[in-house]
């Protein structure tokens, strides 16, 4: 069933989605080609006012990509689950657990999909015939940076694992913040969006008064594995900070959804 | 006989208000029960809970013998009072997202209610006018072969010709094991269909009783004893 309900959330994502970052890449390229063939051919011209357009519009659309990225995954959760359309999913013979994944997991793809369409948009907004003679020159500079403070078992591609996984986990943190305030809120009789922020906000606070947490794992870490690299152990750290805090939020919107549904 | 739908003692509170209190009830299969009472009754609030979208403050309401959830939602199908079908999606999608969840949805059978109806497939339900998008509603809930049926306010938007194919699709439809539970007002439209009627008010059954008793009992219509019921 999860895999149908992730088709669904899919189908209902990407209807807004797939055309923005399509659009966003598009004008990126456009803009790249039209200024690209501007400079290269008359360097003393400044851009028209045409070209200039055609850049801010890039920059907007790569602003509704961030944007629909962040309002999709709570409107998503609000309206599917908590309003009217809540009706027909938790009628339907499937776990709580299971609508909280599909919209985790659904939510999460897109935020790395945007964080992709952001980073190429940019490269082909910035490409000016060197970026690809640059690449071994970023490569030496993170094996310099990133092995200065290292001891042992350092490689560029575990950096990079430990550094997407990272991405990751905190990506599924800050939908399950949202969702854990989502339900609290919609739990109530009245004010449920004032409420929904409230919870929010006492999310953040709890979240950095048990930020306390992140030292103490890093001393252990120190402790178990003391000649890992610096940055690696860093990453670490909060990779199962992160995990640990996200456990929490999901036993909460679960708990929330099973007992305290309420689909007035 | 079993029992399909059990309510003991159950409460439903907002605030300090009791939609429900303590309500107690039994439905057995295969009968056409009209779940009939004023606004603020109760009416609503008892479908949800029987469908597990609302919790019961106290009490409990069981779906043969279980607590509503996972379980119980292969065994009812439910028409809420509202629009809960996603309106960016086709006809056609819907019976699929149907399909594929329930698997007693019966895509003939709703293939034929949407033609009769005139519903083009095709069309998204944004795009269909306010009646039309609870006649689909209506259609697909009708379309499952499920054994409890619960529809509240299922003819509220339609035309009066509509409400009258809507009557012959339950009775059409439904398999003579399964109950239908309807919640409405239009006591007149659907008193011909009914085999029991229960009376809510302020959150209690003020009658449960056999329409063709109460007929023989009081010598009036449902309808008529309704209005002397819950006059203003």
């Amino acid at each position: 069933m999860l895999t149908k309900l992730m088709k669904y959330e899919f189908k209902a994502t990407a209807r807004v989605m797939v055309p923005l970052c399509i659009l966003s890449v598009a004008l990126a390229l456009v803009t790249q080609i039209t200024l690209w063939e501007l400079v290269g051919k008359a360097p003393g011209r400044s851009p028209s006012l045409l070209k200039l357009l055609l850049l801010i519009a890039t920059a907007v659309a790569m602003g509704a990509v961030l944007a629909a990225t962040v309002v999709l995954m709570i409107q998503r959760f609000r309206s599917n689950l908590l309003g009217d359309e809540g009706h027909l999913m938790f009628s339907l013979p499937v776990s709580s657990h299971q609508h909280i994944w599909t919209k985790l997991l659904v939510a999460v793809f897109w935020i790395l999909a945007t964080l992709f369409i952001l980073f190429e948009s940019t490269v082909i907004l910035g490409y000016n015939g060197t970026l690809w003679t640059a690449f071994p020159q970023i490569q030496e500079f993170l094996v310099s940076h990133f092995s200065s403070s290292s001891d042992l078992n350092f490689s560029p591609g575990v950096f990079l694992a430990f550094l997407f996984t990272a991405i990751f986990v905190g990506a599924g943190e800050l939908c399950l913040e949202i969702y854990a305030a989502l339900a609290l809120g919609h739990s109530f009789h009245k004010h449920k969006t004032l409420l929904s922020v409230v919870f929010f906000l006492v999310i953040q606070v709890l979240y950095h008064l048990t930020g306390g947490i992140t030292p103490f794992l890093a001393d252990l870490a120190f402790f178990l594995f003391p000649p890992t690299n610096i940055h690696i152990l860093d990453l670490g750290v909060s990779i199962v900070s992160g995990l640990l805090w996200a456990a929490v939020l999901y036993v909460i919107t679960h708990y929330t959804l099973k007992h305290r549904l309420n689909l007035e | 006989m079993s029992t399909l739908l059990t309510c003991k003692g159950l409460v439903k509170s907002y605030d300090k208000v009791h939609a429900l209190d303590g309500l107690d009830l039994t439905i057995q299969p295969g009968r056409i029960v009209g779940l009939l009472g004023p606004n603020g009754s109760g009416k609503s609030t008892l479908m949800k809970l029987a469908n597990g979208l609302l919790t019961p403050t106290a009490g409990e309401v069981l779906i043969d013998g279980i607590v509503p959830g996972q379980e119980t939602h292969s065994l009812v199908s439910y028409l809420p009072d509202r629009p809960s079908l996603p309106q960016w999606m086709t006809i056609d999608q819907l019976q699929d997202f149907f399909a594929d969840f329930f698997p007693d949805f019966d895509r003939a059978r709703c293939r034929e209610m949407l033609d009769k109806l005139e519903l083009p497939s095709h069309r998204k339900l944004k795009d269909l006018s306010k009646g039309s998008r609870e006649k689909v509603q209506l259609v697909l809930t009708m379309s499952r072969q499920a054994r409890l049926y619960l529809l509240d306010e299922p003819m509220g938007g339609v035309d009066p010709a509509a409400r009258d194919f809507i009557l012959e699709t339950i009775l059409k439809n439904y398999d003579p094991e399964a109950t239908v539970v309807i919640a409405t007002h239009l006591i007149a439209d659907v008193e011909k269909v009914l085999d029991e009627v229960i009376f809510l008010d302020r959150g209690k059954a003020a009658l449960h009783t056999s329409v063709d008793d109460l007929r023989a009992e009081t010598g009036k219509s449902v309808d008529a004893l309704f209005r002397e019921v819950f006059q203003c």
